[in-house]
């Protein structure tokens, strides 16, 4: 079987996208558009209404200036714009006679360019297209253009508004402490919960494009000096390479940019909650987000974010380690009770002790199938049920669930086709599936479940173990850019592997993670605990504005 | 093209796990869970073992105990050449699979003790279903009449006899033992083994002649027939066998069973009666709750001597006079008397031993540990030289506490 | 070069520890009990300690051959066909003591848990999963083996814990009584397990960090000893001397006798969860030399195409090898310990020594000098 590394090599072999790929990606039209544009505005207009067609939302609207010297039009999506922003500071003051009284230039055709754009418009935002392929993308995002008569440039406005869902706790990630904030679907929103939290000169966020036809946004959000550039790198290339025609969730650039895409467990780590974003990014990993979805990737990542949520962190960390070990048992229980199970009472009953023995036997007699047989149904069985939930509308589903999962379970014993014990271990298993704070997690376990079950009944604890250390190989050898998959378990120091279990209190990390290989490693000053030094004796720091210098390595 | 051969590769390996059956697996439904085996021997035939298997119905375990067919626990039979072939003729007669791993009594009848078990040991190390964990109780009489006694508190026999088992750990009169612990007594040179015997004595007022015919109840599992005064019998853990390599040599009583504790330190509870100090005629009762117990072996001019020093802690729970003992001069005296009961019992215990041959307390074992080139002069003939060796016993008793009152309080003064 | 991967110093040590563990503390005692009675505890804490003599050769050599295994430097020593035969000797040593260990783990599942599976199944079945963890790459053993060994060692810890209230320590009080030469005797047989470390010669040129090598198998030496001899004196304080020497399997005996409240109790699957983990971990790594040896050997560019053919030649071996349990047996404790002690753990490494001594002083022959830390 090939290697995961060899799979990386393969798939590292992407090539260095160059900046002209807005004109590539525009293809054969984009040079037609080219070859057929002209300065002279009627030209123009007949070339945009022939390409763009009779589409009734997009809207031509030409007219003159005051003194009758420059002939212009603008073009703008309906629904995408703001109207009274347009009118009253684009139109407006080219048409007031503001212009021709009190303007020392005389407006003309040949300095209508530079004098609109500094002068008499009133948009803070303004950009100039060099052509008009690069203005009708630009109008597709919400801006405005204004074709001057005889001017090859274009000004473009940004004039972008549209109805958005406003920012709202996330349902997924719902928080016990914390912000409630969570991402939306556009991007500027995003971008601006993330500066809000975080005020510093070097977070930097970087635009990229991606998907032909969808010309998704897609922003690197980081803190300039914390990350590993490799990484940062890395994550460039591998998103400038992506060709294909639609982007529509990070979903798809997920899968464009993983190591193993073959692989059941997620290398990228997804939220939707604003908060966790910034502390990943204060942490130096990279994250990116797509417009139109409110997930956001973050990268790299390890197995144990499945066992990581943000409360942890604003909690005490008392409650952070027995919620963490919890967890942990939890994910052990998810993957492998069912399975335990039916090794256990098909292979290895010496196992249970007597009473529980007894009480199983009795309540498996005159059940017809055996026992795998049972525990595969059932599952199948719940799966459905869980799916069914979430499909209908939010009041009908949860009772349809919980009555269903009754239901089934007690007519189902009472008909004797599975025994009490079967349905219990099932429910236990379905309710630790949702313990998990990660919900991709619970898909590879979901999926995982199935094979075990049936390796359990072949083999017993034999086939149990068998197809652990299957998973185990596999997650030992995957990795997320570069960061080894098992880590800090499997390969990093020890104080990082406490931190996976146990996060120290605030006033002690000093350090950032080592696995990363990062550039900044301090974080904080040393002596914040409470013992050290007494707060009275503490030096001040009025100013809180210089970073911390970078620790070795 | 390469890739697709692995996967073809990969397929192929994964189907004979699938043709082929699996070979181990049998439904939990489908086991007959045996919790106890009765071993017996019947001297002068060509298949001499008589294994009796008491098997529990799960099925059964919600109902009431009672006759007919809702019986917890059912038995089956099987003779044999030896013990695996006489479990090979009952499993004829069993419609599940035999399940042994939850098997933690081990009863021997007394013939099969007295004519050797070795046959028994050596089928429990080497079964890899039979728990080392288990107890081995001999029974006087035959295993499969004992298991045959009704029970009487418990939903079953087997798990009366546990029960017994369990509450035995506390009455330190009977030591049930492991066979593991059976099994490292007898593999060391200078020591015997011993364990518990468990017997179905009639109860005490069917001794009395006045009742007849009320003891019979409802259910002897196995339907033994005939009518009319069928006795009630309850199981009691009473007395020691004590070994002679793997034979029985003989059975200790209560009051021997004791001293050989005491001679080998595992007393941890128990009650004895002393004669009071002050009217002799009438008794008063010490419970013990601690002792240690020394034995150092000395060697002088080729002459082997054994001492044993105990020391023994209680309290006094009950006296039958009205005498003031809280005294520290009565204090005193009753530990003497104690002292002195103590020693009457390990010297009783010690002549039972010596009578029998049977080493039970290690003094072979404990020459050995100090004395390594000594005893191994002696090793072969170690039984024999036992019974001459002189044993001195020194017991100093302490009497702590007088329970929740110091002195008894006058009557009609 | 045939592996990429890079092994920390802390993993090493961890790798040797459990490809001597994994089978020592499951069938020695029993071994040991039987040669040196109640003293068995003596020679399985100094028997480990000749196999230093072992490590110190290895790690000599690996300083004057930087960047090389075992195979390699034995051609640049020994010359081109001696070498190369020396190094097929030792890749036939791998592949023995993998099958052994293939076929003790076989031998137990049969015996104790599952009596009606062929033992073929179990066989190879561990041998695909042992081929495909050595296809990944030694790394990717390591950081399973991370993960793994505290499985391992808690669970042995916690099945020496609970047995804790049957021990009898008078049981292995004659001191010394038989004399020296006894326990010297039993010596060798914990000497022949520990000297397993034969692989760091294998391993050491991936070491992050080669000059602390001989630090990580001195602690993999040091931690394994010390359990054996715990797990060696538990054994004879719970049955005794003359009896433990009887059991084929003591430590899954041992295990069936932890018995505390009746709710702690019935942990002998906690034995062969154990157990089945640390072969998988040890039969991996004799496999891996074993491969990574022979396509040295052959002078291949990668180690996959030996790696199918090699475990079928393993998993054959274990089956056809010994007829019978007891022939295992008879072969750990007899023969193993002279065969493997003379040939590959001290007899072919002291020739190494000897000759690259013999060809840097008197021929004038300058072998790669360490050069500074990686």
């Amino acid at each position: 079987m090939p290697s995961a590394f060899s799979m990386l090599r393969k798939l590292l072999k992407y090539k260095l996208a160059d900046n002209s790929s807005e004109e590539k990606q525009a293809g054969c039209r984009g040079d037609a558009i080219r070859q057929e544009d002209s300065p002279l505005l009627e030209k123009r207009l007949d070339l945009i209404r022939k390409r763009l067609g009779e589409s009734k939302d997009i809207v031509i609207r030409e007219f003159s200036s005051n003194n009758n010297q420059v002939k212009l039009a603008i073009l703008y999506v309906d629904g995408l714009v703001d109207r009274r922003l347009i009118n009253d500071h684009i139109i407006r003051p080219i048409q007031s006679d503001f212009v021709v009284k009190n303007f020392s230039h005389r407006l003309a055709e040949k300095n209508a360019l530079q004098l609109l754009k500094k002068h008499i418009t009133s948009i803070s935002e303004v950009a100039e297209a060099a052509n008009l392929t690069q203005a009708i993308r630009m109008m597709f995002s919400g801006d405005t253009a204004l074709l001057i008569n005889g001017e090859e440039k274009i000004l473009v406005y940004s004039t972008r508004a549209w109805d958005r869902r406003a920012v709202t706790e996330p349902e997924t990630e719902p928080a016990v402490r914390g912000s409630r904030e969570g991402f939306t679907e556009t991007l500027r929103t995003n971008t601006a919960l993330l500066r809000r939290r975080i005020r510093h000169e070097n977070l930097r966020l970087e635009s990229m494009k991606a998907g032909r036809r969808t010309g998704t946004d897609v922003v690197l959000a980081y803190i300039n000096d914390i990350i590993n550039p490799l990484t940062l790198e890395e994550v460039r290339r591998r998103i400038a390479a992506i060709d294909t025609d639609s982007i529509l969730e990070s979903g798809y650039i997920e899968e464009f940019i993983e190591d193993v895409p073959f692989s059941i467990f997620p290398q990228l780590e997804r939220t939707e909650r604003a908060d966790k974003a910034a502390a990943a990014i204060l942490d130096g990993r990279i994250l990116i987000m797509v417009d139109n979805t409110p997930h956001v990737l973050i990268v790299p990542t390890s197995f144990f974010q499945f066992i990581q949520a943000s409360e942890d962190y604003y909690e005490r960390p008392h409650i952070a380690v027995v919620l963490r070990l919890l967890r942990l048992f939890v994910l052990n229980i998810a993957l492998m009770l069912p399975a335990a199970y039916v090794a256990i009472i098909t292979f290895h009953q010496e196992m249970l002790p007597t009473p529980l023995l007894l009480s199983i036997a009795a309540a498996r007699e005159g059940v017809p199938f055996p026992a795998v047989a049972e525990a595969l149904l059932m599952e199948a069985i719940f799966e459905v049920l869980r799916e069914a939930g979430v499909r209908l509308p939010k009041t009908v589903g949860q009772a349809v669930s919980i009555v269903g999962g009754l239901v089934i379970g007690d007519a189902s014993i009472r008909a004797g086709l599975v025994s009490p014990s079967m349905v219990i271990v099932v429910a236990v298993t379905a309710i630790s599936t949702f313990a998990l704070p990660a919900f991709n997690a619970s898909i590879a376990l979901r999926i995982l479940r199935f094979p075990l079950i049936m390796l359990a009944g072949m083999m017993g604890l034999y086939g149990v173990i068998f197809g652990l250390v299957i998973i185990l190989i596999h997650l030992a050898g995957l990795q997320s850019f570069g960061v080894p998959y098992l880590s800090p378990l499997a390969h990093g120091s020890v104080s990082d592997m406490l931190k996976t279990f146990a996060r120290p209190f605030w006033w002690m990390t000093r350090r950032r993670a080592d696995e990363l290989g990062l550039q900044n490693m301090k974080r904080q000053a040393g002596n914040m605990g409470p013992r050290k030094t007494p707060f009275a004796k503490r030096e001040l720091t009025h100013d809180n504005t210089e970073e911390h210098d970078a620790g070795k390595r | 093209m390469k890739r697709r051969n692995y996967i073809l590769a990969a397929l192929l390996a994964c189907s004979l796990i699938f043709t082929s059956g699996c070979w181990d697996q049998v439904e939990i439904e489908d086991l007959a869970i045996v919790r106890a085996i009765a071993i017996d021997y019947l001297p002068g035939r060509r298949a001499p073992y008589l294994v009796t298997l008491a098997i529990k119905r799960p099925a059964a375990m919600g109902q009431q105990e009672g006759g007919g067919g809702g019986e917890q626990v059912v038995f089956y039979a099987g003779v044999g050449a030896s013990i695996a072939l006489a479990i090979e003729q009952a499993a004829t007669h069993i419609p599940r699979r035999i399940f042994l791993t939850h098997n933690d009594l081990v009863i021997v009848g007394e013939q099969l003790a007295k004519h050797g078990l070795l046959p028994v040991l050596d089928f429990v190390v080497r079964n890899p279903d039979m728990r080392l964990s288990a107890f081995l109780l001999i029974a006087k009489g035959t295993g499969q009449e004992l298991l045959h006694t009704a029970e009487r508190l418990e939903g079953s026999i087997t798990e009366e006899i546990h029960g017994l088992i369990d509450q035995a750990e506390d009455a330190a009169e009977t030591q049930p033992v492991p066979i593991f612990r059976f099994l490292r007594k007898i593999t060391t040179p200078g020591e015997e083994a011993y364990t518990v015997v468990i017997q179905a004595s009639p109860l005490p007022k069917d001794k009395l002649p006045a009742a007849n015919g009320e003891g019979a109840q409802a259910g002897e599992g196995g339907g033994n027939g005939g009518g009319g005064a069928k006795q009630e019998k309850s199981l009691a853990l009473a007395g020691m066998a004590v070994f002679r390599s793997d034979r029985l040599a003989g059975i200790l009583n209560h009051s021997e069973a004791r001293g050989k504790l005491w001679l080998a330190g595992m007393t941890t509870r128990g009650i004895m009666a002393v004669d009071d100090p002050v009217h002799p005629e009438e008794t008063v009762t010490l419970s013990l709750t601690r002792s240690q117990t020394k034995i150092t072996p000395s060697v002088q001019a080729g002459r082997i001597s054994f001492r044993v020093e105990v020391e023994a802690e209680g309290d006094l729970i009950s006296q039958s006079s009205q005498a003031d003992l809280s005294t520290a001069e009565m204090i005193e005296k009753l530990n003497s008397a104690k002292a002195g009961a103590i020693k009457v019992e390990m010297e009783k215990a010690l002549q039972k031993m010596r009578q029998l041959e049977t080493d039970v307390v290690g003094f072979g074992a404990i020459l050995k540990r100090r004395e390594p080139k000594i005893f191994r002069e002696v090793a072969d003939r170690w039984p024999e030289i036992f019974v001459e060796v002189p044993v001195e016993i020194l017991v100093k008793a302490n009497i702590r506490r007088t329970g929740l009152q110091a002195k008894p309080a006058r009557i009609n003064r | 070069m045939l592996e990429k991967g890079r092994i920390s110093p802390r993993q090493t040590g961890q790798l040797l520890f459990i490809t001597t563990i994994a089978t020592v503390i499951f069938i020695a005692p029993s071994l040991i009990a039987s040669l040196a009675g109640h003293d068995a505890w003596l020679a399985a804490l100094l028997g480990p300690m000749f196999t230093l003599i072992t490590l110190l050769l290895i790690t000599w050599l690996g300083r004057k051959h930087p960047g090389q295994t075992i195979f390699q430097y034995s051609e640049t020593i020994l010359g081109k066909w001696l070498g190369k035969a020396v190094a097929l000797l030792y890749v036939w040593g791998f592949l023995h003591i993998g099958a052994m260990a293939v076929r003790e783990f076989g031998d137990f599942m049969t015996t104790s848990f599952m009596s009606h599976t062929p033992i073929s199944v179990f066989n190879f079945s561990m041998l695909l999963l042992c081929a495909w963890s050595v296809l990944v790459g030694l790394e990717v053993i390591a950081r399973m083996n991370e993960f793994i060994i505290i499985l391992i060692v808690s669970f042995l810890l916690l099945i020496l814990f609970f047995s804790l209230p049957n021990w009898e320590l008078d049981y292995l009080l004659p001191f010394f009584a038989r004399g020296p030469l006894p326990v010297l005797q039993a010596a060798l047989i914990p000497a022949a397990w520990h000297g397993n470390i034969i692989v760091l010669a294998v391993i050491l040129p991936f070491m992050t960090r080669p000059t602390r090598a001989f630090l990580a198998g001195t602690a993999a030496i040091f931690a394994s000893t010390t359990l054996l001899t715990i797990g060696v004196v538990g054994m004879t304080a719970i049955f005794g001397p003359e009896l433990s020497s009887s059991f084929l399997f003591p430590l899954h005996l041992f295990a069936q006798t932890i018995n505390i409240g009746q709710i702690i109790t019935r942990f002998e699957s906690v034995v062969m969860t154990t157990w089945m983990a640390g072969i998988f971990i040890k039969t991996s790594v004799f496999y891996y030399c074993a491969a990574l040896g022979l396509a040295q050997v052959l002078n291949l560019k990668e180690v996959r195409p030996v790696v199918l053919p090699l475990g079928i030649i393993l998993g054959t071996l274990s089956i056809s090898l010994f007829q019978d349990v007891t022939m295992l047996g008879n072969f750990l404790k007899e023969t193993r310990p002279y065969y493997t002690i003379s040939l590959y753990f001290l007899g072919l490494p002291l020739l190494l020594f000897a000759v690259t001594l013999i060809r840097e002083k008197i021929f004038g022959v300058c072998f790669g000098e360490q050069t500074n830390e990686a």
